[in-house]
């Protein structure tokens, strides 16, 4: 019989079977393929042999970064205006955004003594740390691609180092005294290992300071065009010669910031600063939520709207204007005020017509601003005047400011934080200037009286709400260092 | 039903070998000893041999035995294995009685082979199908599991249509990827992905800040597609040193589905119906309003001491609004009471009846050659919210064919249909989650919608809840195959030793469609910048496994059996996740991403391939000592090396005392020590060996951007390891059993983002070894059988659990784990010294808290102190029959912010009380709580199920239908139907995360769980 299987043949069965097994596993037995991302494309691609089409991406991509804190549920604007007082965010799921980060425990009475280091609104530091990231990828890139010569890698060189150095700049106002990480050039995952340590607040100043320095001169050795193409937001400062404009009004900025004021003026001369020009001239960012991977504005809201999360402004934005100022078109009132969490809603921000207005970097207005406030600094109060008043006509409509009505280089400081305040209203300045110039310590009279114009005060600033001059520490970079002392 | 025990024919028949001298015939008939109904599929064998069959589907059986033959073993699952003796009769008829726990069922314990179960090693729990849906019906598979399996921690985690189930066995096993375990069905390795459809997502509910699919989507697993009334028994191998066979996907535990399946002989034909309803467990009340109460909600402003005079004039100006509001609300209020429009808008909208309905028709029957089991199902299932619900239609047919005397192949098919339709709750930022929105809703607040069918605008919140339930839309269908397909060739078939090759072969296809949509005039759009959002989802999901093995079955000398085998496992998974979304939508219908100016799309895929190499080695010495030893050689695509291949090996002896000679004491029938090592893996989540550039574009041009994360090229799977030790006992018959187990299972290298310092851009390396951690546990079972008389039988299951985790290594700092608000509210941490379950939150001091993460103040844990459940069951005149469950869940700790929404809302039903007589009210006291308030206990006693059946006499039966039927069953259940906890959400078991892998839950106005009664009648024809 057939089935009857003699017992020497069972090696011989054995390794029939064993063919059989294998051969009904599939192809091959002990193999298998290795899978590819298949839905993006990798860091390694680029770092090596970019071409041409992959460094005009990375541009790309650097360019959007510093949309990223902006267009995010803890946007820097949002968290910035609560804690400079500038908007109440009434969202009516989120009641952290009115208690917590006004410094208030719920409806009660007693205050929040520490910030969350995790909470929500802590999460635009890695969007602005991102911004870092991606400079230093696209200059290393850069640098191990062969289709750029030595003038646009040093253009690069420069690009890269100016957007570095903003993102630790955006970093240290969140920040402030915590002070930021510096020492981060690397690349690899084994120089990510090894990050620097945090430095002050004066010390990360000089550390931006000299990363700008280091990209101007770049800038100047990069030729005539960029190696790459620049969005529309650049428009006017896309090469090299005019980018430097740019790089020079952030190191104005930083000058100012700290108080090296005739470095201050020298960073201006170099920049876009134009006491008589456009007040919105600067490179921007740009948005065009209808493209794929693009955004919208993300502080566009439409008006009178009755939203899950309005942006209103505290009504003292609006008392303690002075009258006539046009700069109150950014805080109308609202046709029916919106009650969130006991808060009225009176006013709303409305600074961007639609959700494709673009966002200045910084702006002519600014460089006016702080051509003011440094020329008191160097004792040219007559100086400081004149651009005082160009921001008084130009922006507010208000009437010039006689040198009678100032009394001393610190009325001169009080007129140009009230400006600033409604000149850059909700565009994360104001906590930084209240920060720098030491007036959170004593809420809530910010600046007295001057003419026409009321004393400015800071709301919920006295018991039960608590004023937070920063952002904690994200929990990450303190597990961070202790685990690496 | 007795009758539904039917054995695993198809895996029995690999053992019972045709015996060289058959001689003799015996037959008779197998039943229940319960109802007197004949047992299809019991296992009939000649004591001492394989020699033996199956019964057929009347409980008869036929037999040729050696002429030596004297005594005939009867054994079933879920019923006493008897002995017979026939050495004076050739037929024989038995009745079976019912046992708690069977040490003869046959159990799976490899990938190719059984064991008895008083041979095993380890504890390994089996549920029958009368212990899985025998009660009352839960909604799932996985929920009908909760409180039946000791070691467990199943968790209903949301109370929509359709449940939403976590499963956790033994503790934390990894802190990445699905903490749920693998499942197998018929052999097939089982799509049980928790995939979200994006509801959660930015356009939706803002949940998440994430644009595609997020943890917050209120997902279903696809465990939820598997019809329970199919299923004939489920086996859990809970840790690493029972699963180490399965290797690198079995570190969660694996859970063993295996179906019904065709008896040779008269076709039967069953019938079952059942209707019910469905209520929310709870609902958390509401108060109503006062004028004073208005006021409280509202405070004056105060004016600052020396004021500015323009403070002064804003100060004025505030006092007059809140006055003016105040008085507004004051007057909607009269209004409100005057017209008696004072409503419960969480009873109109939680507060609903849902029905539910069940209807079950199977057929099974076959001859020597071929058998079958053809199923079909309906099940629809009403929401307790309008316009929710879940529907699932099932076909299954299971064949079995024999070709010629050396080849076996069984088929098995199956296909779903279900649908649920979910609607919006949890947590949101949008003002479209229901829980959430009605937390702020007074009930004198004005909702309901016009003669005209349009709603008012809610001024309480985002959205009116009321349009949401309307007009929302959030289903899914899901359209799901399972194909296996079993062969077995016995190659080798002698008396001494026998040789077998076993073929198996699976596909298991999912395709989930969903449709999302908010319309553009809803309150909660209109303001938004591009109003209306509709997402059309497409996710499939293929697994394939093919395996081979050669089982050889040989004896040494007379007393030692042994079973080597060898054999080779391949898998493979695809996943595709494609949506396609509009927002800014055209008016009116159809709600297609079409009709939009702003469209957004993505499309993810994934592969994943593991290839297995086993050899198995098991050595039985007379039934006193049984040892066996594996070692399985994994390999994974996932890993940073896809061809390393990784070796997961185990160990493990039992000794059965009372099988040796000397043991003498005749009430005490097992006395079993055993001892179990095995270690088994998980490879790295998909994706953890890349360093993406993620996608951005401006200015019209693309471009890319790195990722926050790096990839890790050299990832490992991590590594469970298990040493669990037991002692099973029986006295009395069997009448008293107990299963006493001890583990400790390490989880190595457990891979888990590797947290950097967030200021260099990276925020952390996707996968890394970052530490170990332990679970230590005690499990204990134990089976009493207080009565067993012909007309009253009660059988009693205690189940006992506890299960402690500790980090015990960590290489990288400390860092937040879980899904917790942030310290405000609780969250986890994976630290050195404690569990990464340990609640941690605010107060934040360096004073009172130097030394934990972050000075946060340190709370109680997520993970329960124990989890016992009791289950009885008793049998009266045989014709009924009565069960139920109750299950104790002892102090666990949820972080649950309901309270908090609806104290900021001042809707609590105790809001205007002053318990401690301070003279704050409660509603304002508590929300300056510290994490103390929110990190609540979830505790609880629960009747999980409980129910009664009846029988109809037969002589009442045959009156009306004569013999065309042949049982009637008539029957009421319930599910969840009292609960004792002092937890205030809507239930103790509800998470907006879904499951989580480290246990640890929060609740935000999760969907309530709800309390289910049902009507049942079954027909056997």
């Amino acid at each position: 019989m057939l089935t009857t299987i003699n017992f020497r043949s069972q090696p011989l069965l054995l390794t029939g079977a064993l063919a059989a097994l294998f051969s009904v596993t599939g192809c091959n037995l002990t193999e298998i393929e290795p899978v590819l991302d298949p839905n993006n494309a990798i860091i390694e691609s680029v770092l090596t042999n970019a071409s041409q089409a992959q460094i005009n991406a990375l541009a790309v991509g650097l360019e959007a970064s510093l949309r990223l804190g902006h267009a995010n549920n803890s946007s820097h604007n949002r968290v910035l205006g609560t804690l400079g007082r500038e908007v109440t965010v009434q969202a009516a799921t989120e009641s952290r955004w009115y208690y917590e980060l006004q410094g208030r425990r719920g409806a009660t009475q007693l205050p929040v003594i520490v910030l969350d280091d995790a909470a929500f609104y802590n999460g635009q530091y890695t969007d602005f740390a991102r911004v870092g990231r991606a400079a230093r990828v696209f200059r290393a890139s850069a640098a191990g691609s062969p289709v750029l010569d030595a003038a646009q890698k040093r253009g690069i060189d420069g690009f890269t180092r100016t957007y570095e150095a903003l993102s630790k700049l955006h970093l240290l106002n969140l920040q402030g005294e915590n002070g930021i990480r510096v020492g981060l050039d690397g690349v690899t995952v084994d120089e990510l290992l090894k990050p620097g340590k945090f430095v002050g607040s004066p010390e990360a100043l000089t550390n931006i300071r000299q990363q700008l320095d280091q990209a101007n001169t770049d800038l100047a050795a990069a030729g005539a065009a960029f190696g790459f193409p620049l969005s529309g937001g650049f428009a006017g400062f896309n090469t090299p010669a005019t980018f430097i404009r740019f790089n020079r009004a952030l190191a104005a900025r930083v000058s100012l910031y700290q108080g090296d004021f005739a470095g201050t003026l020298t960073a201006l001369n170099a920049s876009f600063y134009d006491r008589a020009g456009s007040l919105t001239l600067g490179p921007k960012m740009i948005f065009s939520p209808t493209t794929a991977n693009d955004v919208g504005n993300p502080y566009f809201q439409a008006s009178n709207a009755l939203l899950s999360s309005l942006v209103s402004v505290p009504d003292n934005f609006v008392t303690e204007a002075e009258p006539g100022d046009q700069r109150l078109a950014k805080a109308p009132r609202r046709t029916t005020p919106q009650v969130v969490g006991a808060i009225t809603g009176t006013y709303e921000a409305q600074v961007f017509p639609s959700q494709t207005s673009p966002l200045d970097i910084i702006r002519n207005e600014e460089l006016i601003l702080i051509a003011a406030e440094a020329r008191v600094g160097t004792n040219d109060l007559a100086g400081s005047l004149l651009d005082i008043n160009a921001i008084r006509t130009r922006a507010g409509n208000l009437a010039v400011l006689p040198a009678a009505s100032l009394s001393g280089a610190a009325a001169y400081r009080d007129e140009i934080l009230a400006q600033r305040r409604y000149s850059l209203f909700y565009e994360g300045h104001y906590l930084v200037d209240l920060r720098r110039l030491n007036k959170l310590s004593a809420p809530p009279v910010v600046s007295p009286a001057i003419g026409a114009r009321p004393a400015q005060t800071l709301a919920y600033s006295t018991t039960p709400y608590k004023l937070f001059p920063n952002l904690q520490r994200p929990a990450a970079e303190k597990a961070w260092d202790i685990a690496n002392p | 039903m007795k009758h539904f025990f039917f054995m695993v024919v198809l895996l029995m028949t690999c053992l019972l070998q045709q015996a060289v001298a058959q001689d003799k015939s015996v037959s008779g008939r197998v039943t229940d000893g319960s109802n007197g109904q004949g047992l299809p599929g019991a296992t009939v064998l000649v004591k001492g041999t394989k020699i033996g069959t199956a019964t057929n589907a009347e409980g008869q059986f036929t037999l040729s035995v050696p002429a030596s033959t004297t005594t005939l073993q009867f054994s079933s699952i879920g019923f006493k294995t008897t002995d017979r003796d026939i050495t004076s009769s050739a037929t024989v008829d038995v009745a079976l009685a019912v046992e708690v726990r069977n040490l003869d069922e046959v159990v799976v314990s490899g990938l190719a082979t059984n064991v008895k179960r008083s041979n095993l090693a380890n504890a390994i729990t089996t549920v029958s199908a009368k212990e899985l849906i025998g009660s009352t019906r839960p909604v799932t598979v996985d929920a009908a599991l909760s409180g039946k399996i000791v070691g467990a921690n199943i968790s209903q985690t949301s109370g929509a249509p359709g449940g939403g189930v976590s499963v956790q066995l033994r503790g934390i096993s990894t802190l990445t990827g699905s903490s749920q375990p693998l499942y197998i069905i018929d052999g097939v390795y089982a799509v049980n992905d928790e995939v979200g459809n994006g509801a959660g997502s930015a356009a939706f509910s803002q949940a998440s800040g994430g644009a595609g699919r997020t943890s917050q989507d209120n997902a279903v697993n696809r465990i939820s597609d598997i019809n329970p009334n199919d299923i004939e028994s489920i086996e859990v191998l809970k840790g690493s040193s029972a699963a180490a066979i399965y290797g690198q996907r079995a570190s969660n535990g694996v859970i063993i589905i295996r179906t019904k399946r065709g008896a040779a002989g008269k076709t039967r034909v069953g019938f079952t119906q059942d209707l019910g309803f469905a209520k929310a467990i709870r609902l958390l009340g509401k108060e109503d309003f006062t004028p004073e109460k208005i006021d409280l909600l509202r405070p004056l402003p105060v004016l600052q001491a020396n004021p500015t005079p323009a403070q002064v004039i804003t100060f004025n100006t505030a006092l007059a609004d809140t006055r003016a509001a105040r008085a507004d609300e004051k007057q909607l209020l009269a209004e409100a009471i005057a017209g008696g429009r004072i409503y419960d808008y969480e009873k109109e909208i939680f507060g609903n009846t849902g029905f539910v309905r069940n209807t079950t028709l199977n057929m099974s029957g076959g001859n020597d050659l071929t058998k079958f089991y053809v199923s079909g199902t309906t099940t629809d299932e009403g929401g307790i919210v309008k316009n929710t619900g879940f529907a699932r239609h099932s076909i299954r047919a299971n064949v079995d064919q024999k070709l010629g005397k050396r080849i076996d192949i069984g088929l098995t098919s199956n296909y779903t249909n279900s649908k649920n339709r979910r609607g919006f709750t949890g947590n949101d930022n949008a003002g479209v989650g229901l829980g959430y929105t009605l937390a702020y809703v007074p009930s004198y607040a004005q909702l309901r919608p016009n003669a005209a069918g349009v709603f008012p605008d809610n001024p309480y919140g985002g959205d009116n809840p009321l349009a949401i339930v309307e007009r929302s839309v959030n289903e899914e269908t899901t359209n799901r195959t399972g194909q296996a397909l079993t062969g077995v060739l016995r190659i080798l078939d002698r008396e001494k030793s026998s040789l077998r090759l076993n073929v198996q072969g699976g596909i298991d296809y999912a395709n989930t469609s969903a449709l999302l949509a908010l319309p553009a005039d809803l309150q909660s759009q209109r303001g938004l910048p591009n109003p209306g959002a509709v997402r059309v989802v497409n996710n499939r999901s293929l697994n394939t496994n093919l395996q081979a093995f050669l089982v050889y079955d040989w004896t040494l000398g007379e007393n030692i059996n042994m079973t080597s085998q060898l054999g080779t496992v391949r898998l493979r998974f695809d996943r595709n996740f494609a949506y396609s979304q509009g927002q800014n939508l055209a008016p009116g219908t159809p709600l297609n991403p079409g009709r939009s100016s702003l469209v957004t799309q993505d499309a993810t895929s994934t592969t994943e391939q593991d290839l297995g190499q086993v050899v198995q080695q098991d050595i039985n010495f007379r039934d006193q000592i049984i040892l066996g030893g594996s070692v399985r050689f994994d390999k994974s695509s996932r890993n940073g090396d896809a061809n390393k291949y990784y070796a997961f090996p185990s160990g493990r002896i039992a000794v059965n005392l009372t099988k040796f000679s000397f043991f003498e004491l005749p009430s005490v029938n097992l006395v079993k020590f055993r001892a179990a090592y095995g270690e088994t893996g998980a490879p790295a989540f998909f994706g953890a060996i890349y360093s993406p550039l993620n996608n951005v574009s401006i200015g019209g041009r693309p471009g890319f951007i790195p990722s926050t994360l790096v990839g890790n090229k050299n990832i490992e799977p991590e590594r469970a390891t298990e040493l669990e030790g037991g002692l099973d006992l029986g006295f009395l018959d069997n009448r008293i059993t107990l299963e006493a187990s001890v583990y400790q299972k390490y989880a190595k290298n457990l891979v888990q983002t590797f947290n950097l310092a967030p200021g260099t851009g990276v925020t952390s390396i996707r996968a890394f070894p970052v530490g170990d951690l332990r679970n230590r546990g005690l499990e204990l079972s134990l089976g009493v059988t207080p009565v067993r008389k012909d007309n009253f039988s009660w059988t009693s299951t205690t189940l006992y659990s506890l299960n402690r985790t500790e980090v015990t290594r960590i290489v990288v700092p400390s860092f937040n784990t879980g899904t917790g608000f942030g310290s405000t509210f609780g969250r986890n941490i994976f630290t050195l010294g404690q569990s990464p379950s340990r609640w941690f939150g605010s107060p934040i001091s360096a004073v009172d808290n130097p030394n934990t993460f972050s000075n946060l103040t340190r709370y109680e844990e997520a993970q329960p102190r124990f989890i016992m459940s009791f289950i009885n069951n008793f049998t009266i005149a045989k014709s009924v029959e009565v069960n139920f469950l109750v299950a104790w869940r002892k102090d666990s700790y949820t972080s649950n912010l309901s309270r908090l929404l609806k104290d900021e809302g001042g809707t609590t039903a105790d809001w205007s009380k002053d318990d401690d007589g301070d003279g704050e009210v409660n509603g304002i006291q508590r929300q300056g709580g510290t994490a103390r308030e929110f990190i609540q206990n979830s505790g609880f006693v629960r009747l999980r199920e409980a129910s009664i059946y009846y029988s109809l006499p037969a002589s009442l039966r045959t009156s009306v239908f004569k013999e065309y039927v042949r049982n009637i069953r008539v029957g009421v259940s319930g599910n969840n139907l009292l609960t004792f906890t002092k937890y205030v959400g809507y239930d103790p078991e509800v998470s907006v995360f879904g499951s989580t892998t480290n246990v640890a839950q929060v609740d935000v106005t999760s969907f309530p769980n709800t309390r289910r009664v049902f009507f049942h009648l079954n027909l056997d024809f």
